[in-house]
């Protein structure tokens, strides 16, 4: 970023003396200095960010193409679909099959929801944006309510050029209250300013009516936490008011890591909430009252640290009857007492890297108490940390390999009353130290084999993902041996039996980028990167991951069970959300979203 | 794909991953924006079949396009079926989402009590037999899933339309099982390990949690910053309005500093310079210096610099004045990336409050009430804690005061706060202000041999080679195999003129690192001190091989190869040498003698012509060009170039006596 001057405070106000005084600082506001002494100049930024320069053709393309059918889509929702409009969007010679398939078939009816699925064949008569406007008026009344709280959402995933023929493959999602239409286009494009939609053809088809106008979920947020000053000094504002003001430089700070944590740490028989935050802002306790509202106790309870956290655990560590807490904060995991009242105490703080994730406790070796596992991003060094260069003659030479990850840790137990809160680091002493030094950002136990103890996945940024078995209190990895590698963006990970067939299945979160989609296909990318290169980037932004486990190892079913689209994924749960006893899933996403304009 | 090919796939990933991180450090948004999914089971899936879900993410209610994180499942309002938290980075940073499930389906809570297990019996697997033969259900108690999150200890069972259950069977962690037969449905109950079965009802009240819409500030850019990490201002000058280049820093050393940005534009500046002068009096006695600096007419700001001056004198107002500069902004900027994690622009106003000691204590972005300013005069002379306590002045705990092992941690942050502030120094070629911040940054971490290095260094461009040789080894005595450091140290050694010490710190860089840049350029050139071209040669040969793109390699092959007589040889590193560095005039002058030698005149004189006009100073370019133009019978220009010499070095015999020859030849 070049310096560059705007201006903070409303400036309605004229300044005094002179006639000419500028009323509003707008004609400065993108002004920048040309690049200084220190710092990066406004040349870099448009490297990184202008397509054309990059050479990703197909990305201006791209661009001009998203614009359509952004343009598209809100004609949708308004109700301004007219064969004049749509002239600007198809060419004369448009051909279309039928956007809502003849053959449509309920696959699913039970309490109120119904899904219908089909797939087009063939063309139909549809021609010219006359052909168009009323198929999309076919849709939109196949939504079967009036206008109202119309959605349209249509997203290129997948650009193809193909000696210079191009078309698109794009995620279609429109819905109004009580139904929804998932369907995908395959577009052929004529290139030009503005380019034109050639030939439409609808792929897979998917309507869904829940039986209800209102959603499932509503959110009673404002009913739950408005009567605390801190929701409205501070958890009322996100990243994008407190990353100008908190001193919070960790490298995940920008990334958003407000771990959470639900326990009852006041034997009321409610749950209660512990929430992390950046460094500076205070981690909050929130106790539920019996009208299920909750009361702030951070202060009361002795819990609300301001040193930047990042997860948390409430359990009972010592076996007492009341919830213990545990805290991953910068570098030091804080383990806190419960007096029995709600009141917590420093008990135990141990040393890991600078790059604690998520946190998870088991009792690994059925001796009666939790012992805890810590993810580790970073490798947590100070050196890394600081991106120390060592500055030379010789030019610049960084100590670190960048791509070595922390190695996690794991804990045991052994509190007594002799010694207090110990818990030794067990990490190599239990074979937990194997292919362990990978971006780790969430772990879960589970005792996936059904052997009587708890085995252990690891889900790792950039790559394989760790499948631990237990073996009397001994761990392997054998997460390559059985198809659990889902060599991925891990973000997230939950166990499940999908299918209820008694055996506990994977649901793990992953990165779906349409960007990642899009570029990865193109010849541009990476020349001379082999197949299987690009493969495995594309494999990276294919999204969630569903394996289910079958004799002998876990199947991938992600693509047929069409699970993969949790966008930029993070917490991917599996959880029953209409007690027919499936387990649904519950996919909380999105990277960065700041007040500029575009979306990358 | 094997696991070393893997690595250095994901380095590729890793690198952009770097690159996205800075652009987010930039504000843009990345992924943004995105609807949370929710995918409804159709069931089915068992012996193989694939399992089937649709996309409900709409008809959930849960796709608010936050930036989501934690999702921790509980039966919040103990109504039957599943409530969620969700955490997120954007605001608001807590949701939740109250199930309003309006289905007939049946339910079972179930909470765990472990006696011989772990009490809150984690790793407990359930498994429900619902009446009527339907296919049973299994759940485990777990303690964090998903994404830095944990959800209820209570779990929840939903059932479809079986209104009672043949048995529940809790495989306890350490292996025993419990069978409870005939549990009836729709409730909560505590199982405690042996077998107890108790009814648990929550307290009697009703919910008052309601949907609603949530409407949330969107803040200003306005913020009070006081510092926790607080760095030493980097020495600055600004430009008085009379003209003076003057020092940025208080009148006296017992004084603090406030440093204002204004603008003659910005009605809010001029309305807070009032502000100031008003009370003027009480910022003097309070020990406060005011330094008001218009940013009018710097870089790409166009107002006229003159209407600064003016509306300043117009407001006569009675304290510092005058001009901002790019570079000041520069450090500014730089000071805000290293100590908060957004590199936002800066805006005007904006204010800096600096202490005593000279160091930055709190920031202002937007106006400051004097009030306010003298208040934070105490900010900097609390400790580390108090100071992250005041820094959002939002409550809490710091462990940090009780806890020695967290204040260490806390000094980790502030160690690469202050590194990467130095670095930013280097990098702008502040060596003065490096050297004082990679000082301060080795102060509170004395075992962090990068940051040895660095000061090393500083000093060396500073020309303090002692202290530069000391830091060097104290470095070397943190990380010995460090190649870099060895090669640093060699060089400041050598320039103290110890040729045999330095000689073996490069050749230890050398055996760590036989790679490594400018090593063997340096041992070439101990080499060449002592005659040895043949060897020096092969060093530089071989230092132009490691780093293809360094010119002064090249330069000094040549010159090693015409010490052996070997011009053409020599033309054809010196030739690169040029190429690559087109102002080099060494280069060009060693490429003119090489090309004398074999005797091409006309490019010798191009060669001695450009190094001239590149360095109008450097005498033996002239002398050579003058020799070339008398070889080639040119005394006119050859006279020229020896006057030129004589000018700036009237004593040169050389030039005296070769004048003396062109003067006889233009006789002639």
């Amino acid at each position: 970023m070049g310096v560059g001057i705007v201006t903070l405070a409303s400036c309605g106000k004229k300044a005094a003396e002179n006639e000419d005084d500028r009323e509003s600082p707008e004609s400065v506001k993108t002004a920048a200095l040309a690049p200084v002494v220190i710092g990066s100049g406004e040349g870099e930024w448009k490297q990184l960010d202008d397509p054309s320069a990059d050479g990703w053709d197909s990305e201006v393309q791209s661009e001009r193409i998203k614009k359509q059918l952004d343009a598209l889509s809100e004609a949708i929702v308004n109700g301004e679909i007219s064969s004049d409009f749509l002239s600007g969007i198809v060419t004369e010679d448009f051909s279309s099959s039928e956007l809502v398939p003849g053959d449509v078939v309920t696959e699913f009816e039970e309490s109120g929801w119904r899904v219908r699925r089909g797939q087009a064949s063939g063309r139909s008569d549809l021609a010219g944006a006359t052909g168009f406007a009323d198929a999309l008026m076919l849709l939109t009344n196949d939504l079967g309510a009036e206008t109202g709280d119309l959605r349209c959402k249509i997203k290129v995933i997948e650009f193809l050029d193909r000696d210079g023929e191009i078309s698109t493959r794009q995620l279609v999602e429109l819905s109004q209250p009580g139904v929804e239409i998932h369907a995908e286009w395959t577009l052929e494009w004529e290139l030009g300013d503005p380019p034109l939609i050639r030939t439409l053809q609808v792929g897979k088809f998917e309507r869904t009516t829940s039986g209800s106008q209102s959603p499932l979920f509503r959110d009673c947020t404002e009913s739950a936490l408005a009567a605390n000053p801190s929701f409205h000094e501070q958890i009322a504002f996100g990243a994008n008011h407190w990353l100008g003001r908190i001193q919070d430089t960790r490298k995940m700070t920008l990334l958003g890591t407000p771990g959470a944590a639900l326990g009852d740490v006041n034997g009321d028989g409610l749950d209660d909430l512990y929430l992390c935050q950046a460094g500076g802002l205070p981690n909050r306790l929130y106790l539920q009252n019996p009208d299920g509202t909750v009361r702030d106790a951070s202060e009361a309870a002795g819990v609300g640290w301001v040193e930047s956290s990042r997860s948390a655990l409430i359990v009972d560590f010592d076996n007492d009857g009341d919830q213990d807490l545990a805290v991953a904060t910068y570098a030091r995991i804080v383990l806190a007492e419960n007096d029995g009242t709600g009141k917590f105490a420093v008990a135990a703080i141990l040393d890991v890297g600078v790059g604690t994730m998520g946190l998870s406790a088991v009792d690994f070796d059925q001796d009666g108490d939790l012992d805890l596992y810590a993810c580790q991003y970073s490798a947590g060094d100070l050196e890394s940390e600081a991106g120390a260069t060592v500055i030379g003659a010789g030019g610049s030479f960084v100590y670190h390999d960048a791509n070595n990850g922390g190695a996690n840790h794991f804990f045991k137990n052994e509190i007594s009353d002799a010694d207090g809160w110990r818990f030794p680091d067990i990490t190599e002493a239990c074979g937990l130290d194997a292919n362990n030094r990978r971006f780790s950002l969430a772990a879960s136990w589970e005792d996936f084999d059904d052997d009587g103890d708890q085995d252990l996945y690891v889900a790792n940024d950039f790559g394989r993902n760790n499948l631990y078995r237990n073996d009397e209190g001994h761990f392997t990895d054998i997460a390559a041996q059985i198809g659990g590698e889902d060599r991925a963006s891990g973000m997230s990970v939950s166990w499940g039996d999908a299918n209820r067939d008694g055996r506990m299945d994977l649901y793990v979160g992953n990165m779906f980028s349409a960007a990642g989609g899009r570029i990865a296909r193109q010849s541009a990318f990476s020349p001379g990167s082999t197949d299987e290169e690009r493969d495995a980037l594309l494999r990276f932004a294919r999204g969630n991951t569903l394996l289910v486990q079958q004799d002998g190892g876990f199947a991938d079913q992600s693509l047929s069970a069409g699970v993969t689209m949790g966008r930029w994924a993070w917490s991917s749960l599996f959880a029953d959300i209409n007690n027919d006893g499936w387990e649904d899933l519950l996919v909380a996403n999105g990277y960065i979203t700041t007040p500029d304009s575009g979306d990358l | 794909m094997s696991r070393s090919q893997s690595n250095e796939f994901s380095e590729s990933v890793s690198q952009a991953h770097l690159d996205l991180s800075t652009m987010m450090k930039r504000g843009r948004s990345w992924s943004g924006r995105e609807r949370h999914c929710a995918y409804l089971n159709l069931g089915g899936g068992a012996d193989g079949a694939p399992s089937r879900f649709a996309n409900v993410s709409a008809l959930s209610g849960i796709d608010f396009a936050d930036d989501g994180r934690a999702i921790c499942l509980s039966d919040w309002d103990h109504d039957g079926d599943v409530d969620f938290w969700v955490s997120n980075r954007t605001a608001p940073q807590l949701r939740l989402m109250r199930n309003e499930s309006a289905g007939d389906n049946h339910f079972l809570g179930i909470r765990l009590r472990g006696v011989q297990n772990n009490r809150d019996a984690i790793g407990a697997r359930v498994t429900v037999y619902p009446v009527g033969n339907g296919k049973s259900l299994s759940k485990t108690l777990r303690a964090g899933d998903g994404y830095l999150a944990q959800s209820s200890k209570c779990l929840l069972f939903g059932l479809g339309e079986a209104a009672g259950t043949e048995r529940v069977e809790v495989r306890w962690p350490r292996g025993e099982t419990d069978v409870y037969a005939g549990l009836e449905v729709d409730q909560h109950l505590v199982l405690t390990e042996g077998g107890e079965v108790k009814k648990w009802a929550r307290p009697q009240a009703a919910i008052a949690l309601t949907p609603s819409d949530l409407e949330l500030s969107r803040g200003s850019g306005a913020a009070r910053i006081p510092l926790v990490t607080l760095l030493k201002l980097p020495a600055m000058r600004y430009q008085s309005f009379a003209g003076e280049a003057l020092p940025v820093r208080a009148s006296g050393t017992d004084r603090s500093l406030l440093i204002n940005l204004w603008a003659s534009w910005c009605a809010p500046c001029l309305a807070e310079l009032r502000g100031f002068k008003s009370r003027a009096a009480e910022l003097e006695t309070a020990g406060v210096d005011v330094l008001a600096l218009a940013l009018d007419g710097v870089g790409a700001d166009k107002t006229d610099p003159s209407k600064a001056a003016a509306r300043a004198a117009g407001l006569q107002l009675p304290f510092a004045l005058g001009r901002a500069n790019e570079k000041i902004l520069a450090i500014l900027e730089r000071l805000h990336v290293r100590l908060t994690p957004m590199e936002l622009q800066l805006a005007v106003p904006m204010s800096l409050l600096v202490d005593a000691q000279g160091r930055v204590s709190v920031l202002y972005k937007g106006t400051v009430g004097v009030d306010q300013v003298i208040a934070d005069l105490a900010h900097s002379k609390r400790d580390r804690a108090a100071r992250l306590l005041a820094s959002l002045g939002l409550g809490g705990t710091v462990l940090e005061s009780g806890h020695p092992t967290i204040a260490a941690a806390a000094d980790q942050l502030e160690v690469t706060q202050r590194f990467q502030f130095a670095q930013d120094m280097w990098q702008g070629q502040l060596v003065d202000d490096a050297a004082i911040q990679f000082r301060d940054t080795l102060a509170l971490a004395p075992d962090f041999a990068a940051a040895a290095n660095n000061l090393g260094l500083a000093y060396a461009k500073q020309g303090k080679l002692d202290d530069a040789v000391a830091t060097y080894e104290k470095a070397l005595e943190l990380r010995d195999d460090s190649a870099v450091i060895h090669l640093n140290l060699g060089l400041a050694l050598e320039q103290l003129a110890s040729p045999a010490t330095a000689e073996r710190h490069f050749r230890r860089a050398l055996e760590l690192d036989s790679e490594l840049g400018k090593v063997n350029n340096a041992l070439g050139m101990l080499c060449a001190k002592r005659g040895g071209f043949e060897l020096a040669r092969a060093f530089f040969k071989r230092e132009t091989e490691i780093s293809p793109e360094f010119v002064d390699g090249h330069n000094h092959l040549g010159m090693a190869y015409l010490s052996l007589n070997q011009p053409k040889e020599a033309v054809a590193a010196l030739g690169r040498a040029v190429e690559l560095a087109p102002q080099h005039a060494d280069a060009f002058n060693n490429l003119g003698i090489a090309f004398k030698r074999l005797g091409q005149r006309d490019e010798a004189a191009g060669a001695f012509g450009r190094a001239v006009e590149l360095a109008p100073m450097f005498l033996p370019a002239h002398v050579n060009l003058g020799l070339i133009h008398l070889d080639r019978g040119e005394p006119e220009q050859a006279k020229r170039c020896f006057e030129q010499v004589l000018e700036l070095q009237p004593n040169s015999e050389i030039a005296r006596r070769n004048l003396e020859k062109a003067r006889e030849m233009l006789e002639k």
